[in-house]
């Protein structure tokens, strides 16, 4: 019997794998833009794991005999008015938005999933939840974060923390409005009359039918997150200098952009290329994941 | 010696709190169900019906407003008055339900295999490989062919009458004493209907359960039950057992019901027989006899709300001119 369950475990996840293969990896690889995307973030992602090796000089070194040097072949982005070579700061750069937004995404998921299925389940959690986060989201999202940014001041993780504050209300809502449809489910009724204690049918029946729209959320919070971490940066707000980001790379060419537009257009295109790479796998996932979508399209 | 039931409900009234005020969807129904034993509890849509099985079970959230009054005995326990986590092992362990819809009962998300096992381990102390091997068991029980490849497909990749088996053998994972279907054929199509009220009969005989099947089809109730209760707006209005129901039925409302089956012998062209007007809404039921407003024998006396009497030993009645049917004819004649 031992052996007959092993085999069925086994024979389970080869099932999985191979579905997966099939239908959802194929849909998505066919959608060309979502195929852009993803290597655009690819991109990025190596880029901010391989930063030190990718790195021509240390970020922070200042080389004050060259000042402000147009892109050449020693200095590929040019230097800034420090004499720092910009594309090795545009590198390590890559870090802090990367580190940022990933861990925008994780916090504001998990806290916010938490707080959309409870008051999803129990409707008296639900009136105190929902007026708390209509009262965050009243605020337009970089002000919130700047007061927030204020209050804790400049340093990496209050970036973090900020920013995840302004994106829980977002998710709770979300779910919540996932996990309200679920829970009429005769499914749900279904293993309520079996014994299931609410926990468990929160955790492992509701949860797991409100991941569609989650997913998709998180990849544009994701870029949003990186645009806010650049914006708090550009304001003086975020991550503070001499640690570069792309914010406050930017921030540091404003002043000199007729001079020496390489300080701006470098930070600049990569955080295009990382939003935008992010919005098209956002909209690829959905169209995957949201029925409605696909109707539309086929 | 008189038989122990297995479940007894008493005077049971549930009330739902709606925003046009309080309705009485389940206004003192009493009824006994023994082990073995098979009790089919019929009418229209909309007489509480579903309402009444899920006051078994207390299935209604802890905050949807709903009161429930009354007595639900089982185990020598008042199912009414545990504690609701006390309540959470007695569901799905002693007392299971299935439900109508077999479509959408089963959680898109997980292999067959895996919601049976989440059936067991709700109240069995068993690793997920062990749980997965009493799903193969389960699902060999209910007749499902090639079990052991049946536990990885999802939901989806089952007909409804496949899928209705899966849920019965959900319910029965952990061989409960008492059953409550809730028209659990009426969205299959008549032959896998007949197969599936034949595997509940088979496996009532197996684990001795008892059996509450809920329905508006008198036909499957002529087939597999042994006493029926006859419910209409909330209140039970007939009970007794199967053969005197066709052959005698007392209340007015029952015989309607029986005359609107339509039958192979009666002459195509004749028309079916259809009672009288509206079921009425809860929120205007009627104040003496419920079935007052639609029924042919309605005098003055009805404008009384009628006891459930007791008619012979197994036999009650609610209603002011029993087997009026009968005499009405009569007169007519
Ligand atoms: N949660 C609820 N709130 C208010 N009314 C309800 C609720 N659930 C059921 N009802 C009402 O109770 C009545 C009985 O419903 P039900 O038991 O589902 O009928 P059926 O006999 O067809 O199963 C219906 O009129 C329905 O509108
Ligand atoms: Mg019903």
């Amino acid at each position: 019997m031992d052996i007959a369950a092993n085999a069925i475990l086994k024979k389970k996840t080869n099932f999985l794998e191979s579905i997966r293969r099939n239908i959802v990896v194929r849909r998505f690889m066919s959608n060309r833009l979502a195929v852009t995307g993803c290597a655009l973030l690819t991109i990025i992602f190596l880029m901010a794991i391989f930063a030190p090796l990718l790195a021509t000089q240390p970020p922070l070194e200042m080389k004050v005999t060259d000042r402000l040097k147009a892109p050449s072949a020693a200095y590929w982005f040019g230097t800034d008015e420090f004499g720092r070579d910009v594309y090795s700061r545009v590198v390590h750069g890559s870090r802090i938005s990367i580190s940022v937004g990933l861990s925008v995404v994780v916090i504001s998921s998990v806290l916010g999933l938490v707080l959309g299925l409870y008051s999803a389940y129990y409707r008296h959690l639900d009136n105190l939840i929902m007026r708390v986060v209509d009262g965050l989201m009243a605020f337009p999202a970089v002000l919130l974060a700047i007061a927030i940014m204020a209050a804790l001041g400049p340093k990496v993780e209050n970036v973090i923390i900020s920013i995840s504050v302004v994106y829980i209300p977002t998710v709770a809502r979300t779910v919540r409005s996932a996990a309200l449809v679920v829970r009429e489910q005769t499914y749900i009724e279904a293993i309520q009359a079996l014994g299931g204690k609410p926990w468990r049918i929160i955790w492992r029946h509701i949860a797991p039918n409100c991941m569609s729209p989650l997913i998709v959320q998180a990849t544009f919070i994701f870029a949003y997150a990186v645009i806010i971490e650049a914006s708090l940066s550009f304001l003086g707000a975020g991550t503070p200098p001499p640690q570069p980001s792309w914010g406050n790379i930017l921030s540091d060419g404003r002043t000199l952009i007729r001079q020496a537009w390489w300080i701006m257009v470098f930070p600049g295109i990569a955080i295009v290329m990382t939003v935008l790479g992010l919005n098209l796998i956002g909209d690829g996932l959905r169209d995957l994941l949201d029925p409605h979508t696909n109707k539309a399209k086929s | 010696m008189k038989k122990q039931p297995l479940l007894e409900v008493r005077d049971l009234k549930t009330r739902f709190s709606t925003e046009t005020g309080l309705v009485t969807a389940v206004d003192g129904v009493c009824f006994q169900i023994y082990s073995g034993e098979t009790v089919g509890l019929v009418g229209e849509s909309g007489c509480g019906k579903s309402v009444t099985s899920l006051s078994i079970l207390r299935l209604f959230g802890k905050h949807s407003g709903t009161r429930l009054e009354g007595k639900i005995l089982f185990e020598e326990r008042d199912l009414l008055t545990v504690p609701l986590d006390e309540i959470q092992t007695i569901r799905g362990n002693k007392i299971s339900m299935i439900f109508q819809d077999p479509m959408t009962s089963l959680n898109p998300v997980y292999t067959v295999g895996d919601q049976i096992a989440e059936s067991i381990v709700l109240h069995q102390k068993l690793d997920r490989k062990q749980a997965l091997a009493k799903a193969v068991t389960m699902l060999e029980l209910v007749g499902i062919p090639s079990p052991e490849s049946r536990i990885h497909d999802y939901p989806h990749q089952l007909s409804g009458g496949m899928r209705q088996r899966v849920m019965i053998a959900m319910g029965l994972a952990c061989q409960p004493k008492l059953l409550i279907a809730d028209e659990p054929t009426t969205a299959l199509d008549v032959t896998i209907q007949a197969q599936i009220l034949e595997l509940m009969q088979k496996l009532q005989c197996e684990l001795n359960m008892g059996i509450i099947l809920i329905t508006h089809d008198l036909g499957v109730v002529a087939e597999v039950c042994d006493r029926v209760l006859v419910m209409y707006l909330g209140q039970i209005v007939e009970e007794c057992p199967v053969e005197v129901l066709f052959d005698n039925p007392l209340h007015p409302y029952t015989c309607g019901l029986i005359r609107s089956i339509p039958s192979m012998a009666t002459n195509r062209r004749e028309e079916l027989h259809v009672i009288a007007g509206m079921v009425p809404s809860l929120y205007h039921v009627p104040a003496g006899c419920h079935f007052a407003p639609r029924c042919p024998y309605a005098d003055a006396q009805c404008g009384n709300p009628p006891e459930l009497v007791t008619i012979d030993a197994e036999h009650k009645v609610r209603c002011w001119h029993p087997g009026a049917r009968a005499s009405g004819e009569r007169r007519l004649a």
